[in-house]
């Protein structure tokens, strides 16, 4: 039989049905803390699956940046401006390259005339006539039996004294004529009643002859001229439209410390002028004048130290003094041990004895028990009350406001733009060699201030916007260039040239403590046609 | 969900019209995020157009590893960032006073406030408390990442935040008293 005693058993048998009375201030502090999460909570249940309709402009503006991301982007399947600008570049080269060979069909046909011999009937001012006519590149107007029936004739079977190696144009058709400029002369005398031979190409409704063409149609006409030869006179203007992406420092003037600020703090950006101008030619030299937009620009970084002062209420605790209180509590002591003996029955057996005792039979059951002596240790126990005398410490709570103050830098960069209308006034002087012609020129330019945007630094040194500082409203500038065109035809060429440009006149108008000048270089792209 | 995968797939092809069925899809869900950074409603669905072109760009960057939606949400809340530190550089940041908080009203808790008359109380506070309210309170942030989403030092995160959470509860408390009343 166990006689021990759980540990386990006391302790649940005696807290079964313990309470107690929690302190005041843990339902203050459990108040406290959902009051800390009261916001918080409030706002994410609410708004974890909140929705709202957003007005139905919202896609169509979405959309329209989606396209213009897609058009401005390349990819194969889609249509974008590199397949736009590829489009206009083809078109504009197969236009240019229709025109060259058009001209290039009459550089044939006026080779047949120059190897034509001509024969003039009138006989007359034979010498002025040849000086005088202009060698051409024309293409005839013809009636259709000349067509059908061609009368090719080699020039050689034309024999005449009279024979000129010089081509007369008609001017009572209405043959379309270009004159290459080499091919240029002074204007003739007027010649009445010349009559004149020539071969040429034709160039008709139906059939077009090119160079190299298996079949050459010729023909021999004698036409009689009754008006004045056609010279004409190429014109000496032409247009040019040019992009200049462009490459700007800058040169400071005025305080040095201010000024070494703004140099260490600027640095040049990319910036561009597009321009559309004329020229007048006059032989070697042509004059320049136009308008131009212009871009300037540069990268201006600074960073600025700002302090915020954040305030903010908190509570302190101070420890004021110590105090004692007694704290009571019973605990369980044992008292005393004892060790008894016990006797335990491990197992019995018995014996039936059977005997005669005066003539009685006598049945004796005999009973034998082995027993086993166990030792058990008993204790004795007793509930003891407990005083603790405690030693605390006493607070002081204080309500502090607490001054926070952060140091923040913050770092900015912006491109300041400048920009200005531009009338420039440049004399170049060109050689032209086959398709290129060499160009070096200069001249003045003089700008008119639109805008500026972007930041500066002030005599104070404190960051301001560049809107607020003073302008000067007219600019005048020096520039230099040097290029090639390569003449595509006689009418239209590509200009390659690089640019050097500076300004005469500080940007600020004198009232301003700081002088800046723009030194910019570039390259000059543009296309120029001429009249 | 197969359906969202075939939208998704769309997109990355850059078709239109799947572009469209995910902007119908998702956009009430993402305005209402930007309602809670924005000002103004204009100012929100300038984010959310913004904030959906990115995702529309982007999609392709989008591993089907976790919350589709999830990470449409975190490209609008940092779309909402750079717009607050866009403006943070144009305007100066508002300041709220200062109030000592003697505010212990348990009787709100029961108060249903409504979504209106909670996105006015956050609409009203400055630009960088809100953010800063909305990213930690919502969105769960933690103050050292909002410091860094932020540029700010993470005791301002943390005394903003906890102005913030001052004032709103006092404006709760208000509009709690007026319902009761």
């Amino acid at each position: 039989m166990s006689n021990r005693v759980d540990i386990e058993d006391i302790f649940s048998e005696s807290f079964k049905d313990f309470k107690t009375t929690p302190s005041d201030n843990v339902w203050g502090n459990l108040e406290s803390s959902l009051n800390n999460s009261f916001p918080e909570t409030t706002y994410a249940n609410k708004f974890t699956d909140f929705t709202y309709q957003a007005s139905d402009s919202v896609w169509s503006a979405i959309s329209s940046k989606l396209w213009l991301d897609s058009f401005l982007r390349f990819s194969i399947g889609n249509f974008n401006i590199y397949y736009a600008a590829s489009i206009i570049a083809s078109l504009f080269l197969a236009f240019s390259l229709l025109d060259f060979n058009k001209d290039k069909t009459n550089d044939i046909a006026s080779n047949d005339i120059t190897t034509t011999k001509i024969v003039d009937k009138s006989n007359t001012n034979n010498n002025n006539f040849d000086n005088n006519y202009t060698k051409n590149n024309n293409t005839l107007n013809t009636n259709s039996n000349n067509i059908n029936n061609p009368v090719v004739e080699d020039s050689t079977a034309v024999s005449n004294n009279n024979e000129k190696e010089t081509v007369v144009i008609p001017t009572n058709n209405s043959s379309k004529i270009n004159l290459s400029e080499e091919y240029y002369k002074e204007p003739v005398e007027p010649e009445t009643k010349t009559i004149v031979k020539y071969v040429n190409k034709y160039i008709t409704d139906t059939v077009t002859v090119f160079k190299t063409d298996t079949v050459i149609l010729r023909d021999t006409v004698f036409k009689e001229v009754t008006t004045d030869p056609l010279a004409v006179v190429k014109s000496p203007w032409s247009v040019d439209v040019a992009y200049t992406p462009m490459f700007t420092n800058t040169s400071l003037g005025g305080p040095s410390d201010i000024v070494n600020k703004i140099n260490d703090n600027t640095s040049p950006a990319y910036n561009w002028s597009i321009g559309l101008n004329i020229n007048y030619k006059i032989k070697n030299f042509s004059i320049q004048s136009g308008i131009t937009y212009t871009n300037f620009a540069e990268k201006f970084q600074y960073s600025e130290e700002s302090i915020e002062i954040n305030k903010h209420q908190e509570t302190k605790y101070d420890v004021v003094g110590e105090y004692t209180y007694v704290d009571k509590y019973s605990e369980w002591i044992i008292t005393g041990m004892d060790i008894v003996p016990v006797l335990d029955t491990v197992s019995s057996s018995f014996e039936i004895h059977e005997h005669e005792y005066n003539g009685t039979l006598i049945i004796d059951t005999v009973w034998t028990y082995q027993t086993d002596t166990v030792m058990l240790q008993t204790y004795d126990s007793m509930e003891v009350i407990r005083y603790d005398t405690i030693t605390a410490l006493k607070y002081d709570s204080l309500k502090v406001i607490v001054i926070d103050t952060v140091k923040t830098r913050s770092f900015y960069e912006f491109v300041n733009r400048y920009t200005y209308m531009e009338i420039p006034l440049i004399v170049n002087y060109e050689i032209k060699k086959n398709k290129f012609s060499y160009v070096i020129g200069g001249g003045l330019i003089t700008g008119v201030f639109l805008n500026a945007k972007g930041k500066g630094i002030s005599l104070d040194d404190e960051v301001v916007s560049l809107d607020d500082l003073p302008f000067m409203k007219l600019n005048l500038s020096g520039i230099i260039n040097a290029g090639v065109h390569y003449h595509l035809n006689p009418k239209m060429s590509i200009l390659f040239e690089g640019v050097y440009r500076r300004n005469f006149n500080s940007i600020y108008d004198n009232s301003y403590f700081l002088e800046q000048r723009f030194n910019s270089f570039g390259l000059k792209l543009g296309m120029r046609y001429r009249f | 969900m197969q359906d969202l995968e075939k939208i998704i797939e769309g997109c990355q092809k850059g078709q239109r019209s799947f572009q469209k069925l995910l902007y119908d899809r998702y956009s009430p869900v993402l305005m209402g995020i930007c309602m809670r950074y924005a000002h103004t409603s204009d100012e929100a669905e300038d984010i959310l157009q913004e904030g959906f072109v990115k995702i529309l760009k982007q999609i392709n960057k989008f591993e089907k590893k976790g919350s589709f939606e999830g990470w449409m949400k975190r490209i609008v809340v940092n779309t909402a960032i750079t717009n607050y530190r866009k403006n943070q550089k144009r305007y100066n940041q508002g300041e709220l006073d200062d109030y000592n908080s003697q505010f212990h009203s348990t009787s709100m808790y029961d108060t249903d406030f409504t979504h209106e008359e909670l996105l006015n109380i956050i609409k009203e506070l400055p630009e960088g408390y809100r953010v800063i309210f909305n990213l930690y309170a919502i969105e769960g942030y933690k103050h050292k990442e909002i410091a860094e989403l932020l540029g700010i030092d993470v005791a301002t995160s943390k005394s903003q935040y906890s102005r913030a959470k001052k004032s709103i509860r006092q404006k709760m408390e208000v509009i709690s008293k007026i319902n009761i009343e």
